[in-house]
């Protein structure tokens, strides 16, 4: 038993020294200046859309959008970022008790646990619980549109600051024009992350999650001049230097450390009569992932999470549905990210190997710049048991309000757990 | 010339005495391989018990993972690959395995209940730490609730638990206290057995008995008590929570580890097993339910408060 839990945790390192490696050594392609941040920012050359210049001893009207434009991708481009960065966490199983009235050792037929959420009981003294989780996910929607037909309407400059756009006078009819920039976003996002937890004591877990992120984002821009004024026909694009053309395409690809997470979780109270197990868990998500290219948010978060969890079944022995209830506070040192974390859900042992799992995920901000200050999601999943205590997971997370924020159909997760 | 010479020999000959008996009392430390039944914190509070009092050296500790078959494959290993001078097994199914098969290895348990029961064949160069409460301690438990307890009853199934209940009426004899034992096969046999008791006893007392511990017969024990006004001792914190009067259990695994590295350190050091008895607990956990003496009608003496662990109130 000893020389395979040497061999595995040999392999471990191997594996983790290997996706370290990757992080650092491995980004295929970095996008423009600036990072993959500002990719939609840096589209029609970062410095918003320059229309055609005047005609030799003509009104210039070349800059006319700039500003709109600039404000526009930009503020679209912070807006999809805070939607990135949010990672999911699982948690363990335990395999004996102990009856002291036999004086022997019962197997536990307790569900596998959840999938995302936390309940409440720890490892257990000396043990140490390994895991490593994919999650895909591909955006599809942005605050209720679809990625790949975005649009954004560009007023005009007020050009005689007169605090109106339009006439009068009647010359200045041509602040009534628009442009509009259809977009084509592509958001991909894949999530490699290790856990490591540990059992300090009976009731003391410590743990640390490691996530490897890889972006992958490609922006297409088409931009269309509304042409409002009634009599003047002064906006056009042109392909003279100096001035954009209507199509502009972004993006990149880059793979590396994202947010790394210490955590510690303490089970203050466990079978007593009449009550469901407890635990607080404490957690600091570190800003180690690089903010300009969306592999981390570039804040501190502490995370307060209060777990509550109850066991039930016929015996002791057998008590395969859990119930699981998380609730806490989540502090940011960037106070719009600053968030309420709710999830209540169940898992079942439906099999002696096999469990399955549904959580209703959800998250407020209550400072929030409005857009995806609500996230709700059900995840619904199954864990096998095929030997000993490693666990093979995989699930689903599907958005309940999808027009909220920045949110993928579907994302996939798989993992691998083994408990030493 | 005599005078030097006896000088001599009465130098060398402690000396020589003293380099041959070297060898023998700091002798390579003896190898110690460790059987573990399944990972549970009772039995990682015994190995850390073991470990600080084993004056030799663990040079393995497997984990059975609660699968005999995997203990089999891990003992048979020892035997022909590790050949240690002792085999610590922690739980009962580390015992059963250990014990069951013939060894020249010695083998010293812990963390087992009722060992005899086990192994109804007997077992050689086997000894250990056993869970048990000393039968002498619940007697006196007994005596302690007042004299006006005289007869204590018991339920058994002698293949398990026959040996405690001779040996508790040998105590009780002595102690001025009669067991009404009744021996049974079956939780629904036990039920009409206890009804059968009701104006001969007492006192009632759980033994650790598979089948007194059914859920139905605790159950209807804890009822018979209340009922017949008879205080109930029992074996745990949950049975003492459940309405028994006093409940006594071990009072620690790391204890019940360190008595088998007493027994360990003996053998390794020249003792043989079958000439060391095995041991019961030495720390025991006494709960007194006072909400149930209020129920029973019954003052329980300060003494008796005095070494309790915990008090139900």
């Amino acid at each position: 038993m000893r020389k395979k839990t040497r061999l595995l945790l040999h392999r471990l390192k191997v594996v983790l020294m290997l996706w370290a490696v990757a992080a650092i050594g491995i980004s295929p392609k970095l996008a423009g200046a600036g990072g993959l941040q500002d990719t939609i920012k840096n589209l029609y050359g970062g410095d918003g859309i320059l229309l055609a210049p005047p005609p030799p001893g003509g009104f210039n009207h070349a800059p006319h959008f700039q500003v709109a434009s600039l404000q526009g991708l930009d503020r679209l481009s912070g807006a999809l970022s805070s939607g990135l960065g949010v990672l999911a966490l699982s948690s363990s199983v335990t395999g004996f008790t102990f009856d002291i009235e036999r004086g022997v050792p019962v197997r536990t037929t307790e569900s596998l646990g959840p999938l995302l959420a936390e309940r409440a009981p720890t490892l257990g003294a000396g043990k140490l619980n390994l895991a490593l989780s994919y999650t895909h996910l591909d955006f599809k929607r942005f605050e209720g549109s679809r990625l790949n037909n975005l649009s954004l309407t560009l007023g005009h400059d007020d050009s005689n600051v007169d605090g109106r756009l339009g006439p009068p006078p009647p010359v200045f009819d041509f602040e009534l024009d628009q442009i509009r920039v259809d977009l084509d976003l592509k958001i991909k996002q894949d999530v490699f992350a290790f856990f490591a937890t540990y059992g300090l004591t009976r009731s003391w877990d410590v743990g640390v999650v490691l996530p490897i992120v890889r972006n992958r984002l490609r922006a297409v821009a088409n931009a269309t001049i509304i042409d409002a004024s009634p009599t003047t026909n002064a906006h056009f694009f042109d392909t003279v230097p100096g001035s954009d053309q209507p199509r502009s395409t972004g993006g990149g690809e880059k793979t590396g450390i994202g947010d790394v997470i210490v955590r510690s979780k303490y089970n203050f109270l466990r079978n007593y009569e009449g009550w469901p197990d407890l635990s607080v868990l404490g957690q600091i998500k570190l800003p180690t992932g690089d903010q300009d290219n969306l592999l981390g948010t570039g804040a501190t978060n502490f995370l307060a999470l209060f777990i509550a969890s109850r066991s039930f079944g016929p015996g002791s022995e057998t008590r395969w549905l859990t119930p699981h209830l998380n609730f806490g506070f989540d502090w940011s040192t960037r106070s719009e990210e600053t968030n309420l974390r709710y999830t209540v859900g169940v898992d079942a042992r439906v099999l002696p190997n096999l469990s399955l799992a549904t959580d209703l995920l959800g998250r407020w901000r209550p400072q929030g710049n409005g857009i995806g200050d609500s996230i709700i999601d059900i995840a619904l999943g199954a864990k096998w048991n095929p030997l000993g205590t490693f666990l093979v997971n995989t699930g689903v997370q599907l958005p309940i309000n999808r027009n909220e924020g920045l949110r993928a159909n579907i994302i996939w997760m798989v993992g691998l757990e083994y408990t030493f | 010339m005599w005078a030097k010479t006896t000088i001599i020999w009465k130098l060398l000959l402690p000396l020589s005495i003293i380099s041959i008996l070297l060898p023998a009392g700091s002798a390579r430390a003896g190898e110690v391989v460790v059987i573990n039944s399944a990972d549970v914190e009772a039995y990682k509070e015994a190995l850390q018990g073991f470990k600080k009092m084993l004056r030799h050296q663990i040079v393995a500790e497997y984990d059975m993972e609660g699968n005999l078959e995997t203990g089999k494959r891990i003992f048979s290993d020892i035997q022909t690959k590790m050949k240690p001078d002792l085999i610590l097994a922690i739980g009962p199914w580390a015992f059963q395995i250990t014990a069951a098969q013939p060894t020249n290895i010695p083998v010293v348990f812990a963390m087992v209940l009722n060992p005899s029961s086990l192994l109804p064949g007997g077992f050689k160069n086997v000894t250990g730490a056993s869970m048990n409460v000393p039968v002498e301690t619940t007697i006196r438990l007994f005596k302690q609730l007042g004299s006006q307890i005289r007869r204590v009853g018991v339920l058994f199934n002698r293949a398990k638990t026959g040996y405690l209940v001779k040996r508790a009426m040998q105590v009780g004899r002595e102690q001025g206290l009669e067991i009404i034992d009744r021996e049974i096969r079956s939780p629904r046999e036990a039920i009409q057995v206890l009804d059968g008791l009701q104006d001969e006893i007492h006192a009632l007392w759980i033994l650790p008995d598979e089948i007194v511990l059914t859920p139905e017969v605790v159950q209807y024990m804890v009822l018979f008590s209340y009922r017949k006004k008879v205080p109930l001792i029992g074996l745990s914190e949950r049975q003492a929570q459940m309405g028994a009067l006093l409940s006594i259990s071990f009072g620690s695994s790391e204890d019940i580890g360190r008595q088998a590295a007493e027994l360990a350190n003996s053998i390794l050091e020249g003792q043989t097993p079958d000439r060391l008895p095995f041991t019961m607990a030495r720390q025991v956990k006494l709960i007194v339910n006072l909400k149930a003496a209020e129920k029973l009608g019954i003052e329980i003496p300060k003494s008796l408060l005095g070494t309790a662990n915990s008090i139900i109130q």
